[in-house]
């Protein structure tokens, strides 16, 4: 880690030690301007790396920078290709500092990350942060074909699917759909699903499935009916989303206390 | 939801182009077969473009938890 810059007094060259991986996000948002924007994300990646779960992530998005342009980004390899995983919008998102927004009818974004080949079976998890209390038949995050890698809040429960959605679905009853959700697989017989850092629901410890086939890449505010057609719209907004290894429990509380950290910061908790 | 109506053809033309830096075009159907585009979209299309279409109650597919 170094600090670095030049001309006038900044966090960047204050002689405060900067998290590389933050820096190389702070070069490809040039939404980042302040610095106590910087120090904010800078603690995040250097929490979520003392707490181990950094090297889980496959790909981080902080999509609340009211464009596109700087939506994209994946935190973990900001480089502008599909290959990195950074967001391509579909639709008529409204991108805002709270937050993107779909509009139910025809919003997503594609991550380019395919479950089969990048993902470990019977050791990933699917998270997101939302901020609308919206009832619907919704696919917030997710892909399948053959089986389903979803995380969700369908009508008035919250799901996960991995990978299959019989034996491998964990489900929990809960009508506000405002939060942190996350689910996660961390062997062929334990997968959770989390709201706020707590689990929720019972542990579901059916048949995974297998994640192999799986090999459609998964969309953000919708699901992925097929290998050409998005399907479940979402009106809700999101503001954190990732997606990688399998979370334990004390990983999702950590990660859960360090993205509520984070979205307080910007005054956009919920 | 109210949303722009537009042909088959506009559809075609229209998937995957860029409307704004980084935001592409997504046609997609409703229940009924027509091909919509959002609002949020429409603004930006040419204004001619945008005096062709019919604006319409938005009826999505439906789709059951079971059918995943």
């Amino acid at each position: 880690m170094y600090g670095y810059g030049i001309g006038s007094f900044s966090f960047l060259n204050s002689g405060i030690a900067v998290d590389a991986d933050a820096l190389a996000y702070f070069e490809a948002n040039t939404a980042i301007t302040l610095d106590a924007d910087k120090i904010a994300i800078d603690a995040f990646y250097k929490g979520l790396k003392a707490d181990g779960i950094y090297t889980k992530m496959k790909a981080m998005y902080l999509p609340k920078w009211a464009s596109a342009t700087n939506d994209k980004w994946n935190l973990v390899n900001p480089v502008d290709t599909s290959e990195a995983f950074r967001l391509k919008f579909n639709g008529g998102w409204t991108h805002s500092t709270s937050g993107i927004l779909g509009n139910g009818s025809n919003t997503y974004a594609e991550t380019y990350i395919i479950p089969s080949s990048v993902l470990t079976n019977n050791n990933t998890h699917l998270s997101y942060y939302c901020r609308s209390n919206t009832y619907g038949a919704i696919i917030d995050f997710g892909t399948q074909s053959g089986g389903s890698l979803s995380v969700y809040n369908y009508l008035s429960s919250y799901y996960s699917d991995q990978y299959d959605t019989g034996g491998g679905r964990a489900s929990s009853a809960i009508s506000d759909t405002r939060g942190f959700i996350s689910g996660s697989r961390t062997s062929a017989s334990v997968h959770k699903l989390f709201r706020n850092g707590v689990q929720t629901g019972a542990t579901n410890t059916g048949s995974s499935g297998g994640l192999t086939s799986i090999n459609n890449s998964i969309f953000f505010g919708a699901g992925r009916a097929s290998a050409t057609t998005a399907f479940l719209f979402s009106n809700r907004q999101y503001s954190f989303a990732s997606c990688g290894d399998g979370l334990t429990d004390a990983d999702e509380a950590n990660l859960y206390n360090r993205v509520q950290t984070l979205m307080t910061y910007f005054g956009i908790n919920v | 939801m109210i949303v722009a109506k537009i042909s088959p053809q506009q559809a075609e033309e229209l998937t995957g182009t860029e409307f704004l830096v980084d935001n592409y075009f997504n046609p997609v159907q409703d229940i009924e077969g027509n091909w919509i585009i959002s609002l949020q979209e429409l603004v930006y299309c040419d204004i001619n473009f945008a005096n062709t279409v019919d604006l319409i109650e938005y009826k999505p597919i439906v789709f059951e938890l079971d059918f995943m």
